[in-house]
């Protein structure tokens, strides 16, 4: 479904991504593990469109579509199906919950004569499906809250409800629980796996072992920008090499 | 008299009114610090002007600066796309002066600094608008229309895709929404009522030239933005109202001419600088000034 061909990005002298080389098949979990610095966040902001990479591409099959996401913008990137969160939660502070839902949601939001003379341009009808969600993720605060004043599990969670609830072939998961407290890290670990059963196609950045060994049906270890290690988590994981260099188990 | 005088201050809280509001969607909703909106209102002043003064029609007029002084907001944007934050105010700024100097300049069509006399009173359907009053209930309607319009934008699910792109471009482009158009239309959206105020504000005083599109007129309506709050649109009226009003009470103050000028420009300097200092969300915004 997703190849990436020996991805390649410097940053001055910094070797981000070395002739990075993966894929991820359909219906797939796979984690992507390494120490800091290893090249997982360039990895998926050049898959994002966010990144050009300086050589190697990367493509998105679908059905007998074939688009190569290094060369379209971010925005075409994520109407192609690809859905991510960020590792530092990006939200719009200014904007509600209800907002995000909509930004999430919407797809015709940018017709804008449609919405100057329509009567109802909002998602009033969408309020109790917003509350389902905000019920189902464990975000017990109200839908006309402004982002800036949820806690940080609770932004990282929204964050991960609106890559859900858009319409998508891949969900990347930058660090889901990096910086929350253990009962967010459990409902968004519970979280992932029902993604998981629901047959959901899934990358995901994780330092957790124990949920990587888990949830992942493939780990990928990378390290200064390179793929060292693919295959199951029993095979990633147990790799003497990559347990002592990289994992410090 | 007295409620001639009260229908002109009217007309020109009116005519700021469009102004700033329509200034607050690039800036306050869409974090464009756009310093090129005394431009757009010159655009659409002079264009107004030389076609009605040529005998298009006042209504055609009207649209057609509106038109102009969006085109020039499309061709703004592109020049300053790559540019953000400062970067980008500092280059708008830079077209407000190219735009002054061509006024200033190009003296086959705008007559330059002798400005443009004799501007005739806009005829709609039969209806000269010749009176103060009419003025001012024609003022009135095309203000409540382009500011019903402007907050039916910023109040609809494409306002919030505004502030989000003011908020975090880069995190609302992986939700596939078109950062650079979002960013283009809004600003010639923002341009295209400025000059629709041009236009009201040349066939008003039926006398233009270019010293009144200069940046001394930027400061006023970015102060009238940041005071009234970014990205609110009640507060920006309130407060276009209110600082409109301020140097009128000036007059009753027994003052020479030569003095109220310069003391109006130093009463606006010293209101933003007190809003910046204490209140810099503006006295009914939410939104911080970056
Ligand atoms: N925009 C940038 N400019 C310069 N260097 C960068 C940039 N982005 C990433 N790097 C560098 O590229 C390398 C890979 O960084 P990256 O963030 O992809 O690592 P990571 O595996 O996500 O690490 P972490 O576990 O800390 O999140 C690092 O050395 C980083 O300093
Ligand atoms: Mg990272």
């Amino acid at each position: 479904m997703l190849s990436i061909n020996n991805v390649t990005k410097t940053f001055g002298g910094v070797v981000a991504l070395n002739k990075c080389a993966t894929t991820v098949k359909q219906n797939e979990i796979v984690a992507f593990v390494g120490p800091n610095g290893a090249g997982k966040t360039t990895l998926f902001d050049t898959i994002s469109g966010l990144i050009k990479p300086d050589y190697g591409n990367i493509t998105l099959s679908i059905d007998d579509n074939t688009e190569e996401l290094t060369k379209i913008s971010p925005e075409k990137v994520a109407n192609l199906g690809i859905s991510r969160t960020f590792q530092q939660v990006r939200l719009f502070p200014n904007l509600t919950i209800q907002d995000h839902f909509i930004i999430a949601q919407s797809k015709n939001d940018m017709r804008l004569l449609a919405q100057i003379v329509a009567k109802n341009h909002m998602h009033e009808k969408d309020v109790p499906f917003h509350k389902k969600i905000l019920e189902q993720y464990g975000i017990d605060r109200d839908l006309n809250l402004y982002v800036s004043d949820l806690s940080y599990g609770q932004q990282k969670l929204l964050q991960i409800a609106m890559a859900v609830m858009r319409e998508h072939k891949i969900i990347m998961l930058d660090e889901p629980v990096a910086g929350v407290n253990a009962v967010v890290q459990k409902k968004i670990e519970d979280i992932l796996i029902s993604l998981k059963k629901a047959g959901e196609t899934i990358m995901l950045v994780e330092h957790d072992m124990e949920f990587v060994r888990n949830i992942a049906d493939r780990v990928v270890v990378m390290d200064e920008g390179s793929v060292m290690v693919d295959g199951t988590p029993e095979e990633a994981l147990s790799d003497s090499q990559v347990l002592e260099a990289y994992l410090g188990e | 008299m007295l409620t001639g005088y009260l229908y002109n201050i009217l007309i020109f809280s009116g005519i700021y009114a469009i102004l700033t509001v329509s200034l607050n969607m690039a800036v306050g909703f869409t974090g464009l610090l756009n310093l090129g909106h005394v431009a757009f209102f010159g655009i659409g002043a002079y264009t107004s002007t030389l076609l009605t003064m040529n005998g298009v029609p006042y209504i055609v007029s009207l649209i057609v600066a509106g038109l102009v002084s969006s085109v020039f907001g499309v061709i703004l944007m592109y020049a300053v796309r790559k540019l953000k934050g400062d970067y980008l105010a500092l280059a708008t700024l830079g077209f407000s002066f190219v735009v002054y100097s061509v006024m200033l300049n190009w003296s086959s069509l705008t007559r330059g600094p002798l400005g443009i006399p004799g501007i005739p009173k806009p005829e709609l359907f039969g209806w000269t608008i010749n009176t103060t009053s009419e003025y001012l209930v024609f003022t009135l309607i095309v203000a409540t229309v382009s500011i019903y319009i402007i907050n039916r934008i910023t109040t609809s699910r494409y306002g919030k895709l505004l502030e989000a792109v003011r908020d975090d471009e880069v995190g609302l482009s992986v939700y596939g929404k078109p950062i650079f158009s979002l960013k283009v239309r809004s600003l010639a959206i923002s341009a295209f009522f400025a000059g629709i105020a041009g236009s009201l504000f040349a066939h008003h005083i039926t006398f233009i030239d270019p010293s009144s599109f200069y940046i001394n007129d930027l400061v006023l309506l970015l102060t009238i933005v940041l005071v009234g709050g970014l990205a609110n649109n009640k507060g920006v009226i309130i407060a276009t109202v209110i600082i409109m009003l301020i140097p009128e009470a000036l007059r009753f103050v027994d003052m020479p001419s030569s003095i109220l000028g310069p003391a109006r420009q130093m009463i606006y300097a010293i209101v933003l600088i007190g809003i910046l200092l204490f209140k810099p969300r503006g006295l009914f915004g939410r939104i911080d000034l970056e």
